[in-house]
């Protein structure tokens, strides 16, 4: 799988323009606020629909514009193909054009053929992103740890979207519901009949979100753990438990629950394993305990509060909290290992070479890092690096590569290194 | 301004209309202006009629011009057998069909908070006070499977079930004259659940 060729119109700060990609390493060279992540942007958007840096699809529109164009060619297994996405204002009569607000009307074509939602685009183009970002994966909310194992979810399969699409939707109308209820103070029979209803929907969605993000892990987790040792040269174990609900363990809430009804359920225990292997049956047992323990709650704070979208992973090394007790380095070692981790499994998953994306990340490793993730990317995967100076790159490594520079919106040279 | 205020009205109202852009709008305005005076009125009062007489059926929810409507009053229909949809034009999908001969029930919309469409706003009181007077057997439901759709139909089957009423919700796979390599994982999958001994 390569990227071909990007076309921009009135994206970010492009007004206009054509790059062409080198089969494998492209590196493309800036100073601060030239334009170059927005490059990587534009391919992630094309390739998932979605950009973990916008918070809404104005931003995309380039300032002055009222509509953005991207286009994408891809070379999949010899065939040429192109995914499209076209934003533009909508003309409403009362409202001033250069007002950034209102609604946008998105059209995604895939080979030319319009598409009736996101969905027709995902899994065309198997990709890794790697950003600075990234490196704070461990320390971050836990919303970024959620998004993280979703989008891998997506990329290995791309049906899971609607899951995740049919709970968001789900936690929207449930939410709404126990707003509704708690402005009325009471709730009448009927009303219950009604919140037990979105309770199901809830717990039957939650269930596949969940269990996907084990089995996800399930796949993962020996994958990092052995980058992970290899990394650390060191007896480190890293494990990931699965948390129900943020800021507590699977475990810590049993434990409560232990307490209350002893000697049921022993055999269970804080490893995401154990919660991989249950059945559905005894999930969904799990999920309306939570959900009736803390349905006052719920009603109080207007928010469903079970549910994968307040779940969270912790990563745990030697046992230990990572974000507590791991150093710095350590901690970008795990996250190294991860996103090395998240490579291998969805080019084992979808048997394609998948394109690496590597947005400012390698001036923030050491090294003896830098150099491990460099010689993992060897020829056949085609790689997008953006950087601010090539000093940190071993002048070996970068034979071969096609190196850009951008500023200020254009790139302004383009050469190629002589192949060793 | 293009348009005389007049035409850049019509232009508006039919703007207005579901799927109807600027364009096709425009199109339209001036296929009215186009037509003969008697067509004109033909149109106006088509829409006067259909919006004074066109109501819904006091049983079943469909939108006829009389009360109870054609369907509900048809006496060859099987009076034991019910089909609970969501909108009149499900109703209309059905009758294509001329498969199905029994009666209908229109919930006028589907459980939705987020849309302010609690139980109490669509006509399922109407259709618990049908069960219980009139001899129905039967209750299929023919509802999309949304997110709406199943909450909808969870909540119908949490009050209908312990009546004792046969139960039941049209089956989901794959359309006719497709392809198996062609469909989704979340349509194959339903199918799957679908699947019945042959």
């Amino acid at each position: 799988m390569k990227v071909t060729q990007l076309k921009l119109e009135d994206f970010r700060n492009y007004k206009n323009l054509v790059v062409d990609f080198a089969d494998g390493k492209n590196i493309i060279i800036g100073d601060n606020a030239q334009g170059k992540s927005n490059l990587l942007e534009a391919i992630e958007l094309c390739a998932s629909g979605k950009s973990s840096r916008a918070e809404q699809d104005f931003d995309f529109i380039r300032w002055g514009s009222n509509a953005c164009k991207l286009l994408l060619s891809f070379d999949a297994s010899g065939a040429e193909e192109t995914i499209s996405i076209a934003l533009a204002q909508q003309n409403e009569p009362n409202k001033l054009l250069s007002t950034r607000s209102g609604r946008l009307q998105k059209v995604i074509k895939v080979n030319g053929v319009k598409q009736t939602s996101v969905r027709g685009l995902l899994g065309r183009i198997p990709f890794v992103s790697f950003t600075s970002n990234d490196l704070g994966l461990l320390r971050a909310g836990p919303k970024f740890r959620r998004e993280w194992i979703d989008g891998i979810a997506v990329r290995l399969k791309p049906s899971h979207h609607d899951v995740l699409s049919n709970y968001a939707k789900t936690v929207a109308q449930r939410n709404r519901l126990l707003k509704l209820f708690a402005e009325r103070g009471r709730m009448n029979v009927s009303d219950q009949d009604e919140l037990l209803v979105w309770d199901k929907q809830l717990t039957r969605f939650a269930i596949a979100v969940i269990k996907m993000r084990l089995k996800v892990l399930a796949e993962l987790l020996p994958l990092a753990q052995e980058i992970q040792s290899h990394l650390s040269r060191a007896d480190e174990l890293l494990c990931i438990d699965y948390a129900l609900r943020t800021g507590r363990t699977y475990s810590e809430d049993f434990r409560e629950q232990e307490e209350s009804d002893q000697g049921e359920e022993q055999a269970l225990n804080s490893s995401f394993a154990d919660l991989h292997s249950m059945p559905d049956l005894e999930l969904a047992k799990i999920l309306a305990r939570l959900l009736k323990q803390l349905r006052g709650e719920e009603l109080r704070r207007k928010q469903s509060l079970v549910g994968p979208h307040r779940d969270d992973l912790q990563v745990r090394l030697n046992g230990a909290s990572a974000i507590a007790f791991a150093s710095q380095g350590q901690q970008r070692s795990i996250v190294l290992a991860l996103k090395m981790a998240e490579l291998k499994q969805l080019s084992e998953t979808t048997g394609q070479t998948p394109i690496l994306l590597l947005d400012d990340v390698l001036a923030e490793l050491d090294p003896a890092r830098q150099a491990l993730l460099l010689s993992a990317i060897g020829q056949p995967m085609q790689t997008i690096i953006t950087t601010t100076h090539l000093s940190g790159f071993d002048p070996k490594w970068l034979e071969g590569a096609r190196i850009m520079t951008v500023n200020n919106g254009q790139i302004v040279s383009k050469e190629e290194t002589s192949a060793p | 301004m293009f348009f005389t205020r007049p035409l850049a009205r019509l232009i508006e109202e039919f703007q207005k209309f579901p799927g109807v852009g600027p364009k096709s709008a425009q199109r339209m305005a001036f296929h009215v202006l186009d037509l003969s005076a008697e067509d004109a009125q033909a149109l106006t009062e088509a829409i006067t009629e259909a919006k004074e007489k066109v109501k819904h059926c006091n049983t079943c929810f469909h939108l006829s011009a009389q009360d109870p409507c054609e369907i509900c009053v048809d006496s060859r229909r099987d009076q034991q057998v019910v089909c609970v949809v969501a909108d009149p034009k499900d109703v209309i999908a059905f009758e294509r069909t001329r498969e199905y001969r029994g009666q209908y029930h229109v919930l006028t919309g589907l459980i939705s908070p987020l849309d302010g469409k609690g139980p109490d706003k669509l006509s399922i009181r109407q259709l618990l006070a049908r069960l219980q007077n009139e001899t129905i057997k039967e209750v299929i439901m023919a509802i999309n499977p949304t997110v709406e759709g199943d909450a909808t139909v969870l909540y119908l089957s949490q009050l209908i079930k312990p009546a004792g009423i046969k139960l039941s919700r049209i089956a989901f796979g794959l359309p006719m004259g497709s392809d198996l390599e062609y469909a989704d994982d979340m349509t194959l999958s339903k199918s799957l659940e679908g699947r019945r001994e042959i």
